[in-house]
């Protein structure tokens, strides 16, 4: 299917300039590549990691005056200036990263703007090198020596290199990488504890888009062979985002499918040129509300109403949970503690949140942890998982001392959380967000050869999410949008994907809050199986009655201290821990 | 007949059922604590009271009137007025402008009225005076409930509802306020407490409700309910 897909593009590029009426047409269709190209970098990077950047017609422009000045004033051929232009744009794409993760949202906004600013200002000022306004002139074209059928040819390589562009795209999104760009997205330090490296990812990703950006500069640079430094100002960086926003944030085919509506409104507002911005705004206005998912959204609602696609009920029962796992648990052979604190203190402007606690789950056990509200309970978390590093003391998992680790570290060694707060992923499926808590099998290049030999790793790796979904019982939704779906389902839906870390120590945070009695019920069945089949559970739960069925060990925190543990009758007894829910007694 | 009267209240939080059929009044005049454990429901209630949560079924009337319907901001004007947990006071705004967002919003409120409201509160507080050119966010817990509550009280309400004024502040502080809204409930206005310390809650109030899940599992004289054994298992199990 994937590869019928690519070989009719080919065919098409192929063709195109053979067929086409006048050479106007091909011109046109180069334009649309350009353009495309281009988009698709902002698409992973915008769409995917949710990095706006409106700088991006500068990594266009130094692509395109890096191989122009080569080729012109040091007469480098074509083939060697294309990896020298791309490597600049590597490292300005890096550096812009590195700003990234110190700046986002708005903030990353406006120093990409800046950034974009600079560069045309450069361009335009600079005039020694760049020629200014006047342009940089005989910039080879790239025409294989042929003036009849140089744009022929031209069109052939620039339409090969976007359908490569596109390939690896379309493995970024269907792969954990883009999986893991959404996960960035959504919420980074969630992002951590499914095992990524966001601020490497996020680093990444600007390389790619600006090395994306860098190639469609060097197209255009050789398609006219004159470079104006008003090529690369704000109008380029909007065009970007406009053919990204109109052909839909975030889908795969929507930067070809916004480049070909932006040439195509820009042939029509020529003729209108005194409001052809007036035009243009409307149609935004227009995408923006009444289609906000671009055209690839408006493609895929006209082909789900005609196939009409089965939908499931509005309320679907959970399953009866199945007993058999996926695959059998990593069991913890000896007899040390899987999770040791010792000493560990939090401080927050002055105020002590965790009070030197001291803390340890043995191998095997539930173990819950409670306390009132603003006990320090969250903060506690936070240290363990990595989220929030504590001031002072030791943390060791499974003996290895992690107090220094990153949180994608200690997800990767075996410690997978929940959320009070559900952290589904709104733009994955169900499976999809399952197979976020997989681990790698691997790398990125292995993954891409195998991704284009067949879709077998894609199968496996989907298989043993339906696996674990059917293990709570809500297989049947495997491909249902989580915002869809009740409360209870999104819950097991996120279980399941912390089981499929394959976790050695399970932290679950409010496990049946919002449950309904039989669902909480299972959740406790569920707790008890994992615990039979030598998992380790931290619990933390606000239900007193499931905590004290479910639970081998307490330990009551208040006011950041550590104020008493034991089994939970001992705890229910405790007077100190009385205190600390219903206050003082005299 | 109660100046609050909460019929078969049903509240869900984003499709997650919150609170079950609660039924709670508050006459004129008295001092009702509701107390439970964190996560039992007590936050939602007193948001579904004040319209800032939307009731599932069930009815809330306020002096007569059905106020299941108004928006937030018309149920304050009418003199129910919430202090939310967490004080939620304007961190850039001085004491004084913070005392003033509220009751500066309400008709016939004159800038006479407005200077023996000021005063009545800096009487009530002295250390609010004391710092009335302060930005909101320079103080301690203790002084941001005070001003929280008295920022309430300049809006003068027929019904004072509270979340957890107690929440991290020490015991002396907390006695201070209690020992406060009993002094104005004997002034002849109406609270409504809700609080997780729940002796020292229903030690001060007239009437009690404990909630567990959502549900009330106890209610009545405060005496009864302190001597009760299931009190404490409501909150351990």
């Amino acid at each position: 299917m994937r590869h019928l897909r690519y070989l009719l593009a080919a065919i098409a590029i192929a063709v195109l300039p053979l067929v086409a009426p006048n050479p106007y047409l091909v011109t046109l269709a180069q334009d649309v590549a350009i353009v495309a190209m281009g988009a698709i970098g902002l698409n992973i990077l915008l769409g995917l990691s949710g990095q706006l950047s409106l700088g991006q017609a500068g990594f266009v422009g130094l692509a395109a005056y890096a191989t122009g000045l080569l080729a012109t004033k040091y007469q480098w051929p074509l083939w060697a200036t294309l990896p020298v232009s791309l490597a600049v744009c590597a490292v300005a794409g890096g550096l812009m990263g590195l700003v990234a993760l110190r700046t986002r949202t708005h903030y990353l906004a406006m120093v990409t703007l800046a950034f974009g600013y600079i560069f045309e200002v450069v361009a335009q000022r600079w005039v020694t090198v760049t020629g200014g306004a006047m342009g940089l002139l005989g910039v080879p074209q790239l025409n294989f020596g042929s003036f009849v059928n140089g744009s022929q040819y031209f069109f052939w390589v620039l339409g090969g290199a976007l359908l490569l562009v596109q390939m690896l795209s379309d493995y970024v999104m269907d792969s954990r990488i883009g999986r893991g760009l959404h996960a960035i997205k959504e919420s980074e330090s969630f992002a951590a504890t499914v095992g990524v490296d966001a601020a490497a990812w996020r680093c990444l990703v600007f390389v790619a888009s600006a090395v994306v950006a860098g190639l469609s500069g060097y197209f255009f640079a050789h398609q006219s062979g004159y470079l104006g430094s008003d090529a690369f100002g704000l109008e380029r960086n909007t065009a970007l985002l406009i053919a990204v926003v109109i052909g839909g944030l975030g889908s795969a085919y929507g930067p070809i499918l916004g480049a070909l509506a932006l040439i195509g409104l820009n042939q029509f507002t020529a003729q209108f040129y005194e409001v052809s911005y007036f035009i243009f705004g409307a149609i935004l206005l227009l995408v923006m509300t009444v289609f906000p998912g671009g055209i690839a959204g408006l493609l895929k609602t006209v082909r789900d109403f005609l196939f009409r696609r089965a939908s499931v009920g509005t309320r679907p029962q959970v399953k009866p949970w199945k007993e058999t796992e996926p695959q059998p648990l990593a069991a913890h052979g000896s007899t040390e503690p899987v999770l040791e604190l010792e000493d560990v203190t939090k401080r927050y402007a002055g105020v002590v949140a965790i009070d030197s606690v001291s803390l340890r789950v043995d191998a095997g056990t539930v173990h819950a942890l409670i306390g009132p509200n603003g006990a320090g309970k969250s903060t506690l978390i936070n240290a363990i998982t990595g989220l929030g590093l504590a001031d002072s003391g030791r943390i060791r998992f499974c003996g290895a001392d992690i107090s220094a680790l990153k949180p994608h570290r200690r997800a990767r060694l075996g410690l997978a959380r929940t959320f009070q707060n559900l952290q589904l992923i709104a733009s994955l499926t169900v499976a999809e967000n399952v197979m976020l808590g997989l681990p790698r099998r691997h790398g990125p290049v292995a993954g891409l050869l195998r991704w284009l030999a067949s879709g077998r790793d894609a199968a496996e790796e989907r298989a043993e999410a339906l696996q674990l979904l059917a293990a709570v019982g809500i297989e049947h939704l495997a491909d249902e949008m989580p915002a869809g779906l009740p409360y209870g389902h999104r819950k097991l839906c996120e279980l399941a994907r912390a089981l499929a870390q394959k976790p050695t120590l399970l932290l679950l945070d409010e496990p049946i809050a919002g449950l309904n009695e039989q669902e909480a019920a299972e959740v406790g069945a569920r707790i008890l199986s994992m615990k039979a089949r030598g998992m380790t559970i931290l619990l933390v739960e606000h239900n007193m009655g499931f905590v004290m069925r479910v639970s081998d060990h307490v330990t009551v925190i208040d006011y950041g201290r550590k104020i008493g543990e034991g089994t939970p009758e001992q705890v229910q007894r405790d007077p100190a821990v009385i205190a600390a829910y219903l206050g003082d007694a005299q | 007949m109660s100046l609050l009267s909460v019929k078969g209240l049903d509240v869900a939080f984003g499709g997650v059922p919150v609170l079950h059929g609660i039924d709670l009044d508050v006459e004129a005049g008295s001092l009702i604590a509701v107390v439970g454990a964190n996560g039992a429901g007590k936050t939602t209630l007193l948001r579904a009271i004040s319209r800032l949560a939307p009731a599932r079924t069930g009815s809330i009337s306020f002096d007569g009137h059905d106020i299941g319907h108004l928006p937030p901001y018309a149920v304050a004007r009418r003199g129910l007025v919430h202090v939310p947990q967490g004080r939620q006071i304007v961190p850039g705004l001085s004491v004084e402008q913070n005392l003033l967002v509220g009751a500066s919003n309400l008709e016939g409120m004159d800038s006479a009225t407005l200077d023996d409201l000021l005063a009545a509160e800096y009487a009530r507080f002295p250390v609010l005076a004391e710092r009335r050119h302060i930005p909101g966010e320079a103080l301690s817990g203790g002084e941001q409930q005070m001003l929280a509550v008295s920022r309430a009280l300049m809006m003068r309400p027929r019904l004072l509802i509270l979340d957890e004024p107690s929440l991290g502040l020490a015991p002396q502080i907390v006695r201070s306020i209690h020992g406060t809204l009993r002094q104005l409930t004997s002034e002849g206005m109406a609270v409504l407490l809700v609080e997780q310390v729940a002796f020292a809650a229903l030690r001060i109030s007239d009437r009690g409700y404990v909630i567990q899940n959502g549900r009330i599992a106890m209610s009545g004289a405060p005496d009864q309910l302190l001597q009760d054994p299931a009190l404490v298992s409501h909150y351990l199990g």
